[in-house]
Order: structure tokens, then C-alpha cells, then sequence
């Protein structure tokens, strides 16, 4: 495969081609065994990182729930429970009331996507021992675990597993590196694999 | 009395020589689908192999495999079939069941002389870290790597 190749590759599964392009990219596809190989192990990275995204966010659901509910009350409640203002900021205190009155949904909306940021992050940082995030193969004797994503131009991954590999760094130039472990077989240890995705062109 | 001191010293000087080098192995494996199987020279990886990413491909040739000794603090470059490795060992733990757990950092290199990725990995004595993912040879490129504590 052509570093050509491989970045048409990339744009197609992005979904940075127009139509035209992409059908003609998918007769291409449809030619060459190589390039179908390419893409299938390249979909199979990206849904191993998706689920883990996705799982992230389906964790953090619950908490975004209660924060929200928690905004909402404090924004139903009557204005006799709001402690009086000093006299002094009386006036500023009624301006901002006034400016929170007017964009409260924004400022919630913000302060819960700001929070759903930070969980998301903490969540892909700190990946718990053992946590199966993904069977590709559909058989749950085959799971395959991620245990970072998306590192690039430098990075650290934190593994639990103290058996297990530990990246604690890890630099892809011009591209990315996901980090994957193969379940343990027969009392070894799993199997740390670092896959290397470039944006850049060229076989090695 | 002296002659078992001296025998003592030179004991030690040798054991603590022996912590300060570890016993590298890159072998080099070419992932492809001419539907050839697994190269009978990578059977110990076959179980791996087979899984989901690299089950994707039916086809796994070993290109190369090298030994190396590293020793603490030195780098060590192993000349590939796809470009170059640099593997520096940097540390040596005790990892739990007293097996050794070594800190390598590892810089891999294209054919160019361009870096392709710099990492530093944790792992016991034994175990072995896969890099794959890049195009080679019309295949892709997995490099194998485990390094043993001596």
C-alpha cells in the first residue's frame, strides 16, 4: 500500500471525501485485497477507541443527570430563597442576576459540557484493571483492551495492570498511537501492542 | 580466610554485572493476506497472531529476528529490515513472584533515518511489546520485542 493510499484510507474512514470521491475510493477498495485489509484493521482500531469514548461518556451520564437536575432546581427556585444583596452591590448584584436571568440556559449548558470534559478526560487517563472495553470478535473469550488512544507528538498512558506492559510514554511522529493489550494466554503475561497510525505518507 | 573474601568480591562484582545487561530479541514480522498462514518460525507468537487487530490478515512472515545485549545506560541499535531500533535500558525492578521488570526505552526508525515512534515501556523479563501498523513491503510491518534480565 502507497502512502498515497494510505491517506485516502484515513480521509475515506474520516468521512473527509465528498461523494464522487468516495465511490471512487470504494471501487478501489473493492480491487485490492491490501487496501480492504488496510481498512478492516484500521475500522477495527477506530471502534476500539469509539467504544472506549463512548464508554466514557455513558459513565458520566449519570453524573451530568444529578448536576443538571441540581442547576435546574436552582434555577426554578422562588427569588425570596436568594439571599438579599449587600446594598453596596446592589446594583451590580442586579445586573448580573439580570445577564444570568438572560443566558442562565448557556452558562448551565457550559458548566455541564465543561464537567462532561473533564469526567470524559479523567475516565480515558485512569483506565481501571481488567476493564474489557471491547470484543471484536464478538466472542467474549477474545477480548481485546485498550488501554490509551490517540497519543500523539508525545503522551503518557497509565496502565493498572502491574503484570501487564506499561507505556509511559510514547511519541508517534507525523501520526498517532494507540495502545492495545492482547488477553494473557496459558499464565503469560497480555501482550502490549502499540499501533502506529501516521498521517504522513511513506512505508517505513 | 582471604582467598574465600576475595572469592565473595568477585562474586558479587560478577552478579552485579550480570543485573546491568539484558538479553534483547527484535524479530521482525511481516502481516499480510496471500493467504500463507503463520510462518512456522513465529509459532510462539501464533496465539497472538490470530487475534483482533492482526486477525485481519492470514498471512504473518517472520523478515528477521536479531539478539542483542544491552547494558544500563547504553544505547544499543539493532539495524532492521524496515530501518533501524535504538533500545536504551534504562532500569531494572522487581516485579511481583521476584521475576525482573526492565524500563526500556525504545526508538524506532524508517528506512529513511526518520524517527517513526519513541517510547519508553515497563515490562517483566520475557514478555514481548508489539509495534505494528506501518505499511512495508505491501504488507504491514510488526516489530516484536522482549528483552530478558540477566
Amino acid at each position: 500500500m502507497t502512502g498515497d493510499e494510505q491517506e485516502l484510507l484515513m480521509r475515506y474512514l474520516d468521512g473527509e471525501m465528498t461523494r464522487e470521491e468516495a465511490r471512487a475510493f470504494e471501487k478501489r477498495l473493492a480491487g485490492s485485497k491490501e487496501l480492504e485489509t488496510a481498512a478492516a484493521a484500521l475500522t477495527q482500531v477506530r471502534e476500539v477507541v469509539v467504544a472506549r469514548y463512548e464508554r466514557a461518556a455513558e459513565e458520566a451520564a449519570p453524573e451530568l443527570d444529578r448536576l443538571w437536575a441540581k442547576i435546574e432546581a436552582g434555577m426554578d427556585a422562588p427569588a425570596a430563597a436568594v439571599a438579599p444583596a449587600v446594598p453596596f452591590f446592589t446594583r451590580v448584584g442586579d445586573a448580573i442576576k439580570a445577564w444570568f436571568e438572560q443566558y442562565r440556559g448557556y452558562v448551565a449548558v457550559g458548566a455541564v459540557s465543561g464537567l462532561a470534559g473533564v469526567l470524559i478526560a479523567l475516565s480515558l487517563v485512569r483506565v481501571p484493571s481488567g476493564h474489557v472495553v471491547y470484543q471484536p470478535s464478538g466472542d467474549p473469550e477474545v477480548p481485546l483492551e485498550v488501554v490509551g488512544g490517540g497519543v500523539s507528538g508525545g503522551g503518557s498512558v497509565l496502565v493498572a495492570n502491574v503484570s501487564a506492559a506499561e507505556i509511559e510514554s510514547l511519541e508517534v511522529e507525523g501520526g498517532s498511537g494507540t495502545t492495545f493489550r492482547i488477553p494473557a494466554e496459558d499464565g503469560e503475561a497480555p501482550t502490549t501492542v502499540i499501533w502506529v497510525t501516521r498521517d504522513v505518507e511513506g512505508p517505513i | 580466610m582471604r582467598a574465600l573474601v576475595t572469592a565473595l568480591v568477585m562474586l558479587g562484582s560478577i552478579a552485579s554485572a550480570r543485573a546491568q545487561t539484558a538479553q534483547c530479541t527484535a524479530t521482525e514480522i511481516l502481516a499480510s493476506s496471500d493467504k500463507k498462514g503463520v510462518d512456522p518460525k513465529l509459532e510462539r507468537f501464533k496465539a497472538k497472531l490470530t487475534k483482533p487487530p492482526f486477525a485481519s490478515w492470514d498471512t504473518f512472515v517472520q523478515l528477521a529476528e536479531q539478539m542483542t545485549t544491552v547494558e544500563k545506560a547504553k544505547p544499543a541499535s539493532l539495524k532492521l529490515d524496515a530501518g533501524a531500533v535504538s533500545l536504551l535500558y534504562k532500569d531494572r525492578m522487581l516485579a511481583s513472584g521476584g521475576k525482573a521488570r526492565l524500563r526500556l526505552g525504545i526508538d524506532l526508525d524508517g528506512k529513511d533515518g526518520k524517527r517513526v515512534v519513541s517510547t519508553v515501556v515497563v515490562f517483566d523479563s520475557g514478555d514481548h511489546v508489539l509495534i505494528a501498523g506501518e505499511p512495508h513491503k505491501g504488507g504491514t510491518y510488526i516489530l516484536a520485542l522482549s528483552c530478558t534480565a540477566q
